[in-house]
């Protein structure tokens, strides 16, 4: 059906369904989705009006017919759906014209800004498509999506689901992201590596607005491209909108010319709007647009080229690193997550993630820290594992464009992965290896790529998205091959014209001055084409080597970037207190991360970590607390302790890792902000204050079920579990949770807090305590763990 | 008006922190400043308002909806009215992410960029009501007091009506979760009503203010004034 239809010059689609029920009396606040079953002539009638206006293809009354949006209709998605499907089908009858089954977005935000998971909002869209393909629709139309991640979801529910072609709109604000900050090339790229069958601009603004947006979502993709457009700007008094549809169609002219080969209209746009529109485009060419092919990796809002040196960050990673290793054990995601955004800081381009070790479900894992991650940081990811599972769950459950690392010239490793690749369009890493072991010539790594390449093209993964890892080996056992691996480089970046990737750091093992010989390497890697070195970007020799790199190379256009790296920053504020004066207290109390750490790594010569603990943290901090309470300092300043004390505690925690003991906890506690709950600043600030006094604390996050928060206190045997709650409306929550935790006969005591709650509504609800601040919650579990 | 965010008080982010006079370290106040600046810089507010004329029989009905403010206290606001406006803002996504990235790198910056979020969509929806002010005082009209779903005896419940009827999710990227909560986090809905007689302005209670729901001083039985 699409081939044929794209065979027109034009694809004309619809235009309003909202105006024209408006206009027919509908009134603001009620569910347009049930007339398609309590007056199913109009709908059918509104439909027909638009196929005898000319449109090739009429979207459904459906745009809010999902499970969310209906609850407290009384009708099932499956009825209004079908219902729907039906008029528009009814009203198709005898013409050429096709039915799309629309649907707008669910109406409630994914995590991380909302509650929702991805997961539930692919079963939301599941249960639509699957009705709307029985129902007999002949396409998908996703539109009005802002969240690129929920218009995944949507994606992948209806190609893991039904056979139908996927149209996808976005609506973009005139600075061209969406309200959730995606940008039109992201969308580009991300969309086209789903394999969506159309893709463009709907809704928000008219078509002199949309126009440049267009213009550049056609230098991006060779996907047809679809734009309805407003009919005009809405006035903010009542809401019409502004032009007519002769200045529509006039508008809507130009679009030929940029490229754009699907078009009807939205908000504000009537029959004639479309009537008018096919009278002026009748025998207008649409120009082909050159699309270059680039090789770029993205989240939503930020593309990264591969046109340049673009570090990859190698520190989330478990390999050799015991404090990681525990972090994982712990599923402390808040020290990993904290590595990305040290390496960010740092410079890195791309993260690469790597959760793997024995004891750890590297699927589960990988989900978590892909999700973490990209709900604070703006880089885009390469998913490192050499476990299928994680590999493809990592790239489900990414928001964005990315890297899969690895699969090498074995045709089994590749035949399992590269279908995973191709499905989530990522790009891929080739190792230069492949069963009998790491070729020792360049020529031999070379014939490797070339075999990774062609099998990829064959999956139908473009030349693009393959880069290739020629691999580095030590120079200290085996010299004579890092010689192979530079020539190897060149050899697949100028013949095979391949981006490459190169893990540097192992080249300087067992050599003294490793920095050195790394660097060096480095920059003739580069020299010959290395574009993806995976560093540690925290190195700052290996940085400043990239950053004069690229001055000397030209990429960095008057040296503006390696200008801005090496001119002094201003001066921080610093403490005019002597530093021979300092002592922890002061250190602790004025929040000085660095100066804390300093000092306990000096008093660790002296003293035992549960001394220092003892006679020094717990002491400052409750001197701390004092002065809070007393509203001598405030909750700033209170943090800034804690925080300060913090470093104090990684250093001691880094030691006992390094002497191989038992860590230091004065016992666990479960904080958890209830169901239906997701504002946690609150249940964080009580964390961080928490930790601070050496107490583990076992955060199970937000919108936490009532079932977590039992089975969690009951596995790791918990005595004191924190619940927070900050709306009237999800205190029921938080008096189920205690009643479950109850009811299980698991012994421990329970402590309330949240802005709505009172100590006495806390004792009414069966709390064992009311804390109204974090510093409160601190002196229970003092009374309860000691 | 080009910008809709265009002050946070210094006064207020303190207020919101739990700030009782004494000294603030350079640090801290540092911290201050930044994160005013960072938020001014980083926030993509957004924004819609719409006026309705009301129809009182069985109670008030917003003219071409299905809407009915709930409560004695709405009821009350309205009686001299004959029109409201109905407005969302919401400081947007960009500012949660900013702020949940600090929670995770700074809990002390993440308190301050939280307070001077409050602060912004206050001087947020201030600045949508000088608009409105602008268009209906010359005209004779005269604006009450904003009043929100989940002040006084209006539901919170009906937050998930109010944003439907003016379609926050398409115009300004509000949406509402189960339990009646705006997402993004800061952000605002309000009915101000429009009276050819002129109302008298509460002085502005608790209940009447943005922060009602989080507020520190409440929570320890005093107000900030």
């Amino acid at each position: 059906m699409i081939k044929k239809l794209l065979e027109k010059e034009f694809i004309f689609l619809d235009g309003a369904m909202g105006t024209m029920l408006q206009a027919g009396g509908l009134k603001l606040g009620e569910q347009p989705e049930v007339l398609s079953i309590t007056n199913s002539d109009i709908i059918s009638n509104i439909h027909k009006m638009y196929i005898d206006a000319g449109s090739d293809i009429v979207y459904t009354n459906t745009f809010g017919a999902n499970a969310h949006k209906l609850e407290g209709t009384n009708y099932s998605v499956d009825a209004i759906i079908s219902a729907s499907v039906g008029c528009a089908k009814k009203a198709c009858e005898g013409t050429n014209a096709y039915t799309a089954l629309d649907i707008g977005p669910i109406g409630e935000l994914l995590e991380p800004v909302g509650a929702l998971k991805f997961d539930e909002a692919y079963d939301i869209f599941k249960e639509m498509v699957v009705a709307g393909e029985k129902a007999g629709a002949d396409l998908i139309v996703f539109e009005t999506m802002t969240d690129l991640y929920e218009l995944k979801a949507g994606v992948l529910a209806a190609k893991e689901n039904t056979s139908l072609p996927v149209f996808v709109t976005m609506t973009f604000e005139e600075n061209r992201r969406t309200f959730t900050g995606c940008t039109v090339e992201a969308m580009a790229y991300v969309m086209e590596g789903l394999g969506v069958d159309a893709m463009g601009i709907n809704c928000s603004l008219g078509p002199k607005e949309i126009l440049p947006i267009a213009r550049e979502l056609c230098t991006y993709t060779k996907i047809p491209i679809i734009v309805k457009a407003n009919a005009g700007l809405p006035n903010p008094e009542d809401n019409s909108y502004d032009i007519t549809p002769e200045i529509f169609a006039e508008d809507m002219r130009p679009y030929a010319e940029a490229g754009v080969k699907i078009i009807g209209g939205c908000c504000g746009t009537t029959p004639e709007y479309i009537s008018c529109m096919k009278k002026i485009m009748n025998g207008v060419k649409v120009s082909k647009i050159d699309v270059t092919p680039r090789s770029v990796l993205c989240t939503p809002s930020m593309v990264v080229p591969v046109n340049e040196v673009r570090p990859i960050g190698e520190r989330i990673n478990p390999t050799g690193k015991k404090r990681f290793q525990q972090a994982l054990k712990e599923c402390d995601l808040e020290y990993i997550v904290s590595r990305g955004i040290e390496q960010a800081e740092a410079g890195a381009s791309i993260l690469d993630v790597n959760v793997g070790m024995p004891g750890i479900d590297e699927r589960e894992m990988m989900i978590k820290v892909v999700k973490t991650l990209q709900g604070v940081l703006n880089l885009p990811l390469q998913i490192d594992s050499s476990d299928v599972t994680a590999i493809e769950a990592g790239l489900r459950y990414y928001n964005g464009k990315a890297i899969v690392n690895s699969v090498n010239g074995e045709a089994e490793v590749m035949e399992k992965i590269l279908p995973i690749v191709k499905k989530y369009g990522a790009a891929v890493v080739g190792l230069t290896l492949d069963s009998r072991g790491i070729p020792k010539t360049a020529e031999e790594r070379f014939e490797i790529a070339q075999r990774i390449l062609n099998t990829a093209l064959s999956y139908g993964i473009p030349k693009e998205d393959v880069f290739i890892d020629c691999l580095t080996l030590t120079v200290s056992a085996q010299q004579e091959q890092a010689r192979e691996t530079l020539n190897a480089v060149r050899k697949v970046k100028h013949e095979l014209g391949l981006h490459t990737v190169l893990g540097v750091s192992n080249i300087s093992f067992g050599l003294p001055n490793r920095e050195l010989i790394t660097c060096n390497f480095l920059v003739q890697a580069m020299e010959n084409g290395l574009d993806l070195p995976i560093i540690n970007p925290n190195q700052k020799a290996i940085m400043d080597a990239i950053s004069a790199f690229k001055v000397l190379n030209g990429e960095d256009i008057h040296s503006e970037k390696f200008i801005e790296r090496f001119t002094e920053s201003s001066e921080p504020i610093v403490d005019t207190k002597t530093e021979k004066t300092i002592d922890i207290g002061y250190a602790i109390s004025k929040g000085l991360k660095e100066e804390t750490a300093r000092i306990t790594e000096e008093l660790l010569k002296t003293k035992s970590e549960l001394e220092i603990i003892n006679e020094l943290l717990i002491p400052t901090l409750d001197k701390v607390g004092e002065r809070y309470e007393k509203q001598e300092i405030f909750l700033p300043q209170l943090i800034n302790a804690a925080n300060a004390s913090c470093e104090a505690f990684e250093v001691i925690k880094r030691n006992i890792l390094l002497k191989g003991s038992e860590s230091v906890s004065r016992g666990k506690v479960i904080l958890a902000t209830v169901k239906g709950d997701i504002h946690d600043i609150g249940k964080n600030i009580v964390k961080v204050i928490l930790e601070n006094y050496g107490y583990q604390v076992i955060d199970l996050g937000r919108d936490v079920a009532v079932d977590t928060v039992v089975k969690t206190a009951i596995a790791e045997d918990v005595k004191l579990v924190g619940l927070s709650a900050l709306m009237t409306t999800t205190l029921k929550s938080m008096e189920e949770t205690i009643d479950a935790i109850r009811k299980s006969g698991h012994q421990c005591k329970i402590v309330v807090g949240g802005a709505v709650l009172t100590e006495e509504y806390a004792m009414q609800i069966g709390a064992d305590f009311y804390a109204k601040d974090a510093k409160k919650t601190v002196d229970v579990a003092k009374e309860i763990l000691g | 008006m080009d910008k809709i965010l265009t002050d946070i008080n210094k006064n207020e982010v303190l207020k919101y922190l739990g700030y009782k006079g004494g000294k603030i370290d350079e640090v801290t106040d540092k911290m201050i400043s930044d994160a005013m600046a960072n938020v001014l810089e980083t926030a993509v507010p957004r924004y819609t308002y719409k006026v309705f004329d009301i129809e009182k029989e069985n109670g008030i009905l917003l003219n071409g909806t299905t809407f009915m403010p709930q409560g004695k206290d709405i009821a009350e606001l309205l009686c001299s009215c004959e029109k409201c406006v109905m407005m969302a803002a919401t400081l947007g996504i960009e500012f949660e992410t900013m702020l949940r990235k600090a929670q995770i790198k700074d809990m002390a910056q993440a308190v301050i960029l939280d307070s001077c979020g409050s602060s912004g969509v206050e001087n947020i929806c201030n600045n949508i009501e000088k608009i409105i002010e602008e268009q209906w005082v010359h005209k004779g009209w005269f604006l009450t007091d904003r009043f929100s779903p989940g002040y006084g005896d209006m539901p919170i419940e009906q937050q998930r009506d109010f944003c439907m009827v003016l379609d926050t999710a398409k115009k300004c990227g509000i949406n509402v979760n189960g339990g009646g909560m705006l997402v993004p986090s800061k952000s605002v809905t309000a009915i101000i009503g429009l009276s050819k007689t002129e109302v008298t302005k509460r002085k502005k209670g608790c209940e009447y203010c943005n922060n009602f729901m989080n507020c520190q001083f409440r929570r320890d039985g005093i107000t900030c004034d």
